[in-house]
């Protein structure tokens, strides 16, 4: 073949191949968005609004679509490993999980999520020697929130301290009491006892009958809420309530006077953070997802609504 | 001088191409060129037009958007006119009509406003619905619609939106309104005074309305300020207040209504500002300079394929007109290049009349030169020949006049019977002399030429040298210059024998062998030889060369073998003196033929070798 020809095709080859690349991308425009999976316990529940709004503005921007798996609550391993596989049949690119209490959990993911990409949020796993699972989480950092409230048990002049931990074993309950223990050591103020979580009790019902104290620190959310509305109904015995708060329902509980001082997770900032982290994770095949702190609100009664950042809080919470 | 320099680069650039590339290069680059500036002419119209598009739709849905805020702010407005003038101004405040009335105003616009409460210049609550416990500690005359409403009593207030704080209806739940407040005369009784007529719209009446458009615009978005700047609605709100997104509001709240165009972290995009009746409020209609990002890169694709598909056809089309054009240009070439390789002159004659012309004067110039080859060929040849004759005919009167001078001298001396023998050896000499006007005669009668000359001459030398043929029988039937053994005889005779005593032993010696394609005959003679520097110039120089008997020398003889057969071919010639000399003939050993003899004499003998021998 002559070497002209050779280039002429050789040139006529090449052309049709970029015109065929560039046909490719004209019908290949609407790529299908990344699938994420959303696993939280009581997915409906109000105080994961913030949350899920967060994840919902991020994923808008990150061109994610998010699959929020409607769940009840998840109490062990087994129950969230059921909504994973049902995600996982559903070609799901990647999870957002809020690991279920256990330390089983872990093996739990890494076997069933172990080629799939997969973020912690609220809390991280611990196991029995209270070593961190190492998989990549979000959340608040609870050691410093149990250390916060600690100082305004302080301030409040308050003495014998009940502890309502949530659930044994979990991040809240052990980095949380360990920093208030840490931040109480050498005052005048004694931690008379610690309830956990028990399952298919109340909170308010089992702390009804314990010995009675000045103020019960809530490390749990839900725990915090009910014993709120158990103050609102007036069936409460009367000590003040600090505690870690997570909706709007806590705050307006607070406003109401129900609850003494919380100190709010920002649901919005987990969410928001996660959905971005993923997001990076999934256009970026090498990327290695990261860990990192929330931010939290210490919301005080009294000047709730002395300013416009009330507005702009309670905004993100709707 | 520099432009000479680069024209004679460009033509060396371009003298390494052959037409047909130079020509199809031309015209691509054209098409490349026209194809890529339409292109882009397209794609700009085409974002322009659809840039257009996008700020004049937005245009539109800001100013639909507005009548519909503009419509539900009235309602808002009518509500609290209905609320002064049809229950606050009729009814006393203490009344069950009042009561009665202001709960069906409220019921009857529940789907848009949160609440409908008259409150005293006290700040004490009169009158709400729904009926809802007061919140504890709430200070209602330090909040700001209250303070509105009592520093300009007869205005109407809008608020901005805010979180309600001033019931606990056992939801748990923080309302967002937009307050409308106004001071109004109250009648209580038999007493009339003033009090403060609150009427708060829900908020989601405006969200949900921005949240619509918001939702169906992609990528264009859609924002509600008040003419401070402060932010009402943003669906990016919350990213806001995180100081996760930056809005140019306050910028944007100053502008009047119109379309403008804003440069955000040096992205463009344009804005719509529209007015919001009664409140002085702005929506904004935001078109960043993304927005058709995803319609103009399919355009892009569109363009970039289409110009892909015309410069494929464009190639074949330009390749197709290039060797169209160029063919008989490559034809005309390639045949003056098979001419110039020594093939016949068949020169292409074709395509457009200009290199028709071309080929025609191209092949009329080869013919030509083809006739002048052929001319000067000719006239070559005749001059050799002629050169030839002339020296052949140098030998022939010199020779005849000393040979009838013997015979002559013999006869006078009665010595009838040697004159025979030497008219007889004459008449033989003469036969192969004339050898019917030949040049080139078999070496056999040249030595038959030779032995007679040397006949005669011994007769004349009365024997006072001896003569010794020893010739090989094959090269009697080779192809010589005739002529050309007998004056070297002759020199041997004179130079060399030619005066010796009988008893001196004078000799001539004539060999004649073939060596391998060549044929050597020598003539020796024992004479006195020749010094040094008249042998080395024997073959060259004539005029050191002493003359003698019939003045043509070895130069002759040498020229003739060499314009005959070629300059490798002649005479060399070794002396010493006292000892003798020894001249010897190189000539190629060419078979004595009719037809090698008759191309020996054209010349042509060593031509028609040539192209066998390229072979």
């Amino acid at each position: 073949m002559k070497k002209s020809k050779f280039r002429f095709m050789a040139a006529e080859v090449i052309l049709f191949v970029l015109t065929l690349f560039f046909v490719y991308k004209i019908f290949n425009q609407n790529v299908e968005e990344p699938r994420v999976a959303i696993i939280l316990p009581e997915s409906g529940d109000q105080r994961w609004d913030a949350l899920i709004e967060g994840m919902k503005q991020s994923a808008s921007l990150n061109k994610i679509h998010l699959i929020i798996c409607n769940t009840d609550e998840i109490e062990d391993a087994d129950v969230e490993r059921e909504a994973i596989r049902e995600q996982l049949d559903n070609q799901v690119d990647a999870f957002i999980i809020c690991p279920s209490p256990g330390s089983e959990t872990k093996e739990m993911l890494e076997n069933e999520c172990a080629d799939i990409p997969i973020l912690l949020i609220t809390e991280d796993i611990y196991d029995e020697e209270q070593k961190a699972s190492g998989l990549p989480v979000i959340k608040p950092d609870y050691y410093e929130i149990g250390q916060t409230l600690a100082a305004h048990l302080q301030e409040d002049g308050q003495r014998r301290i009940g502890v309502v931990a949530g659930w044994r074993k979990s991040d809240i309950s052990d980095n949380g009491v360990r920093g208030l223990n840490d931040a109480l050591e050498g005052t005048d103020c004694e931690i008379a006892w610690y309830y956990y979580n028990q399952k298919e009790k109340k909170a308010s019902e089992m702390v009804s009958v314990k010995e009675k104290v000045d103020a019960m620190v809530v490390l749990d959310p839900d725990a915090l809420v009910e014993l709120g509305e158990q103050a609102e109904n007036g069936t409460y015995y009367g000590a003040e309530i600090y505690g870690i708060g997570s909706s709007v329902k806590s705050i307006a509980l607070l406003d109401y006077g129900y609850i003494t001082d919380i100190v709010l997770l920002d649901g919005y900032e987990i969410g928001y953070k996660s959905v971005e982290e993923i997001a990076e994770k999934l256009n970026h095949r090498f990327y290695q997802l990261e860990s990192c702190n929330t931010g939290v609100r210490e919301l005080d009664g009294e000047e709730l609504f002395s300013d416009d950042d009330m507005e702009r809080l309670l905004y993100s919470y709707e | 001088m520099k432009d000479m320099k680069n024209d004679s680069g460009i033509r060396k650039t371009f003298a390494k191409f052959n037409i047909q590339s130079i020509i199809l290069s031309v015209l691509m680059t054209l098409s490349l060129v026209t194809v890529t500036v339409m292109g882009f002419l397209l794609y700009h119209r085409f974002k322009l037009a659809s840039d257009k598009s996008a700020v004049a739709n937005t245009e539109m849905t800001v100013e639909s958007t507005i009548d519909r805020l503009n419509s539900s702010l009235l309602d808002l407005r009518q509500i609290s006119d209905a609320a002064n003038y049809n229950i606050v101004q009729e009814y006393d405040i203490s009344s069950q009509e009042f009561t009665r009335q202001f709960s069906m105003l409220y019921e009857t616009n529940v789907d848009k406003i949160q609440s409908l409460a008259l409150y005293g210049y006290d700040g004490m609550l009169i009158e709400s619905e729904p009926v809802a416990t007061v919140k504890d500690n709430v200070k209602v005359a330090e909040q700001k619609w209250y303070q509105d409403a009592r520093s300009e009593i007869e205005n109407i207030h809008f608020s901005t939106p805010h979180v309600q704080n001033l019931f606990d209806d056992g939801t748990f739940r923080y309302h967002r309104v937009v307050s409308l407040s106004r001071s109004v005369d109250i009648n209580d009784g038999s007493t009339s005074g003033s009090g403060v007529l609150l009427v708060d719209m829900k908020y989601s009446v405006l969200e949900d309305m921005l949240e619509r458009i918001n939702e169906t615009s992609s990528g264009i978005y859609y924002y509600l300020c008040s003419r401070d700047g402060e932010i009402i609605y943003h669906p990016r709100w919350t990213e806001i207040n995180r100081g996760l997104f930056k809005e140019k509001n306050n910028k944007a709240a100053s502008y009047e209504d119109g379309i403008y165009e804003m440069k955000t972290d040096g992205q463009k995009e344009n804005i719509v500002v529209g007015s919001v009746a009664y409140t002085g409020w702005k929506l904004i209609g935001v078109v960043p300079e993304s927005v058709q990002e995803t319609s103009i890169n399919k355009f892009r694709y569109y363009i970039i394929t289409t110009i892909l598909i015309l410069v494929m056809m464009l190639l074949q089309v330009n390749r197709f007109i290039s060797r169209k054009i160029s063919r008989p240009i490559r034809e005309l070439d390639e045949s003056v290049k098979a001419y110039e390789a020594g093939a016949m002159p068949d020169i292409y004659i074709g395509g457009s009349a200009e290199i028709r012309h071309l080929g025609y004067s191209v092949q009329k110039s080869y013919e030509q030169i083809e006739a002048l080859m052929k001319e000067i060929i000719q006239q070559q040849t005749e001059r050799r020949k002629s050169e030839l004759d002339a020296l052949q005919s140098q030998i022939n009167p010199h020779f005849l006049y000393n040979t009838l001078e013997s015979i002559t001298w013999m006869i006078e001396a009665q010595r009838n019977k040697e004159a025979v023998v030497m008219i007889s050896e004459l008449a033989k000499l003469l036969r192969v002399s004339l050898s019917r006007g030949k040049t080139i005669i078999s070496i056999g009668d040249e030595l038959q030429h030779s032995r007679s000359y040397m006949n005669i001459q011994r007769v004349r030398y009365k024997e006072r040298f001896k003569v010794e043929f020893l010739i090989d029988e094959e090269i009697k039937n080779y192809c010589i210059v005739k002529l050309v053994i007998q004056p070297l005889l002759e020199n041997a005779i004179y130079y060399g024998v030619g005066n010796m005593d009988e008893d001196d032993d004078g000799q001539i010696l004539i060999r004649g062998e073939k060596k391998g394609e060549d044929i050597y005959i020598s003539i020796e003679d024992n004479g006195m030889g020749m010094p040094e520097d008249i042998r080395s110039n024997i073959l060259t120089d004539n005029s050191k060369v002493p003359k003698h008997g019939s003045g043509v020398g070895v130069i002759n003889v040498h020229s003739r073998i060499s314009l005959m057969f070629g300059p490798e071919y002649g005479l060399e010639v070794y002396s010493e003196l006292d000892e003798g000399t020894k001249v010897v003939i190189h000539i190629p050993a060419i078979p004595y033929t009719k037809e090698n003899a008759e191309q020996l004499e054209k010349q042509t003998y060593g031509q028609r070798r040539m192209p066998d021998e390229e072979e």
